[in-house]
């Protein structure tokens, strides 16, 4: 891999406009300037690096294939520059041989073949690693990872971070979730503590602010809410919004279990409010749609989303769900604060030339959407994965989500 | 016989198209936007609206249904949203699976459903007779994924004996080639020789195939001794046992003949209804059929998908319709 390849791998990318193109969206023009030197010449101060290094659109490949289409790549072809080679792809399952000549180097104690296979069944999963077909799996069923997390004799249980948060937007714009007090009231009566230790048995980590934890401008002193029935009445009254015959509708993903049993928790506490909250579960484009709905008073007042960055900037929270939009696309909370619209174009600038200052503003504009209340910052995402104790090495970097790095997974001594 | 048949064909068309335009009708209907799945997520607003002019989604409806139309009669059933490939050809890669576990199912359903409902017959009231009728009863009633999940824990966790699903193990799918002559692996392992395949092919598919076959050999045995209970009370039955006609011939030349049409209709129709009602059976055995596609199709509503599936099971079930009508019209005292 050198200059070269990188160039022409980010001009397709750029040219082609499809898929996660937009993120090389900074740049101008890119050059081959030396072997293994290229230069980014942007239209604006952007963080190349963090761009450059993203989970997706960033893959380099070789020049020979970069005019391959999609169905050469889906026969199971490849380009890359790793230490692993598809040996073979199929429907459900993948084979990956060690590239003998990779740059690294191979122990003895690495795996030549690693082969992934879509197993659908949570309770198959688990079997095969009990009997140790199979060595790693993650997204088990709650049942089946408590079993699992007993067998240590067999597996042990690793549980990692991720860059994804579940968030509820509300309908600022639209009575009567316009009135900042009643958000409050919102924010104190959603089942926190009941979400992450019940519903998701621990599997997650209480959001503190907008960015996930382990992402440069988290910051652990931004005000973080708690279930409180009693304050949340306090905001109520406060709110002069009148509850009697108040419905409010929430709509989710389909498919989430956990979505429809945290949610169901917070019927029941807006309940003892005097507040009912409709259900509704839907496909995301179908919500999107509502959300969309130009009449503020037709959309939903609430949205359950979840958000994970385009590559490990906290620039995609803020820019894309939080800055001020003529058409609605993600700022589904319709936050229009020119302020706060000053304040992240400041931050973003000062990513590229002075990082801890953009912190700075950044945990200032997470304090000020606390505060205000626009979005219930429910969890953090964890995965946990179920490993084999014959093997070590394991580990997953959150930018690139469920990307194991076989390379550096071993047996054990 | 050729008229009834080729009248038969012509309705089954006049049923095919039906089927289409009541499935295009409902994708077009149901409140979800094809340009928004098949741009994938965090598409721009751009890329959405080049999906729609892609996806011919800003034409009008009847242009719309007309275009579809014109693209099955060359045998384009569309793009799968999620894959971006040919939903034929990925049909062609998943039937194969599906059709191998469901013939050798259903084959297996009547080596063991029809001997076991005659001799339920023969024996009737009797304890075989009470025994295969809770085994029937049972084979029906219980919960594929229950059966599924129960043959797992029993032959692979506890006794070790068979593997936990897949269509091959792992080690024949890194060491080796599997033959690719027509789709159906065991077959193709026999024309090819590969039969250490062979055998590792045949241990996986026991558990499904048990699991799958179970309701149609309850239903087999069921309809086989009510049909030919039936047929064993006919005066020409008592003629011939009163001629000195062994009872083995009675049963198995005679009277299995006249009840076998009920029977194989049933079968027919239960055979359709089981080639695209896999997808518990193919979740749980990791058996890389069409169910587990639907499956996937269904839940991100990969319409292409949903549609190409759909015709598929239609055409299934038109056709082993046909076939059962033609076994019941080969009876002489069917008049047509």
């Amino acid at each position: 891999m050198n200059a070269e390849a990188v160039v022409a791998y980010i001009q397709r990318t750029i040219n082609m406009g499809l898929g996660a193109a937009f993120i090389w969206d900074p740049v101008e023009s890119i050059e081959a300037t030396g072997e293994y030197e290229v230069t980014f010449t942007c239209r604006y101060a952007a963080p190349v690096d963090l761009i450059a290094s993203a989970g997706y659109a960033a893959y380099i490949m070789s020049p020979n294939v970069i005019d391959k289409d999609t169905e050469w790549f889906n026969e199971g072809n490849d380009g890359g520059s790793g230490p692993y080679m598809i040996s073979k792809a199929s429907g459900d399952t993948v084979i990956l041989a060690a590239y003998e000549d990779y740059r690294g180097g191979w122990t003895e104690d690495q795996f030549p073949n690693v082969i992934v296979k879509e197993v659908a069944e949570s309770s198959s999963r688990r079997q095969l690693l009990e009997t140790g077909e199979a060595q790693l799996s993650s997204e088990f069923s709650s049942t089946d990872l408590n079993a699992l997390k007993e067998e240590t004799d067999k597996v042990y249980a690793y549980q990692v971070s991720t860059f994804n948060n579940v968030m509820i937007f509300l309908n600022s714009e639209s009575a009567p979730c316009n009135n900042a007090d009643f958000r409050r009231a919102m924010q104190y009566a959603f089942p926190f503590e009941e979400t992450v230790n019940g519903v998701l048995e621990g599997n997650a980590k209480q959001s503190v602010g907008l960015v996930p934890e382990g992402l440069w401008s988290h910051d652990d002193s931004i005000l973080q809410y708690h279930c409180d029935l009693d304050k949340a009445q306090e905001y109520l009254d406060k709110s002069g919004v009148d509850v009697n015959g108040l419905t409010l509708s929430v709509t989710y993903m389909n498919g989430y279990d956990e979505y429809a049993s945290f949610l169901q928790l917070y019927q029941s506490n807006l309940k003892k409010l005097g507040i009912n909250l409709e259900l509704r579960s839907m496909e995301w484009d179908e919500q999107w749609a509502e959300a969309q709905s130009p009449n503020a008073d037709e959309r939903q007042d609430m949205t359950v989303m979840i958000w994970w960055p385009d590559y490990a900037s906290p620039l995609s929270w803020f820019d894309t769900l939080i800055r001020s939009e003529d058409t609605i696309v993600y700022n589904l909370a319709y936050i229009k604060d020119a302020e706060l619209d000053a304040m992240m174009e400041e931050a973003a600038t000062l990513t590229v030339t002075d990082r801890d200052q953009a912190i700075e503003i950044y945990r200032q504009v997470q304090q000020k959407l606390a505060e205000e209340a626009y979005i219930i910052n429910m969890y953090d995402q964890t995965r946990t994965y179920i490993i084999s104790n014959e093997i070590t090495g394991v580990d997953e970097n959150p930018a690139y989500s469920t990307a194991v790095q076989y390379y550096n997974v071993t047996r054990k001594n | 016989m050729i008229k009834y048949i080729i009248k038969r064909l012509l309705s089954s068309v006049v049923v095919l198209l039906g089927v289409i335009t009541l499935t295009f009708i409902i994708t077009r209907v149901v409140p979800s936007n094809p340009a928004v799945k098949w741009a994938g997520s965090r598409a721009t607003q751009e890329q959405i609206a080049q999906a729609s002019i892609e996806l011919g989604l800003d034409k009008p409806l009847p242009v719309q249904y007309v275009s579809y139309l014109n693209q099955l009669l060359h045998g384009d059933l569309g793009t799968s949203y999620s894959s971006k490939q040919p939903v034929a050809k990925e049909l062609a890669q998943y039937v194969p699976a599906t059709l191998e576990l469901v013939l050798i199912a259903f084959v297996l359903a009547i080596i063991v459903g029809i001997p076991l409902g005659i001799y339920s017959a023969k024996k009737k009231d009797q304890l075989l007779d009470h025994c295969s009728r809770f085994f029937s009863i049972g084979a029906v009633s219980l919960p594929t994924f229950w059966v599924a999940l129960f043959l797992q824990l029993i032959f692979y966790k506890t006794l070790q004996l068979l593997p936990i699903g897949g269509r091959l193990s792992v080690t024949a799918t890194v060491f080796d080639t599997q033959p690719n002559v027509t789709g159906l692996l065991l077959l193709d392992c026999v024309l090819t020789g590969k039969w250490g395949m062979f055998r590792d092919a045949l241990s996986h598919m026991i558990l499904p195939c048990i699991t799958i076959a179970l309701y149609p050999v309850g239903l087999v045995s069921r309809m086989t001794r009510s049909a030919l209970l039936e047929i064993l009370n006919e005066d020409y039955i008592t003629a011939g046992r009163s001629y000195g006609l062994s009872e083995r011939k009675m049963l198995w030349k005679y009277a299995l003949k006249n009840s076998i049409g009920t029977t194989a209709t049933d079968v027919a129709l239960s055979m359709g209804y089981t080639l695209t009602d896999t997808f518990l059976v193919e979740a749980i055995f990791s058996w890389p059929g069409i169910g587990s596609y639907i499956s996937e199709a269904v839940t991100t509503l990969n319409f292409p998908a949903i549609i190409g599936v759909t015709i598929f099971g239609a055409c299934c079930y038109i056709i082993l319709n046909l076939v059962a009508d033609i076994i019941v019209a080969m009876d002489p005292r069917i008049r047509l």
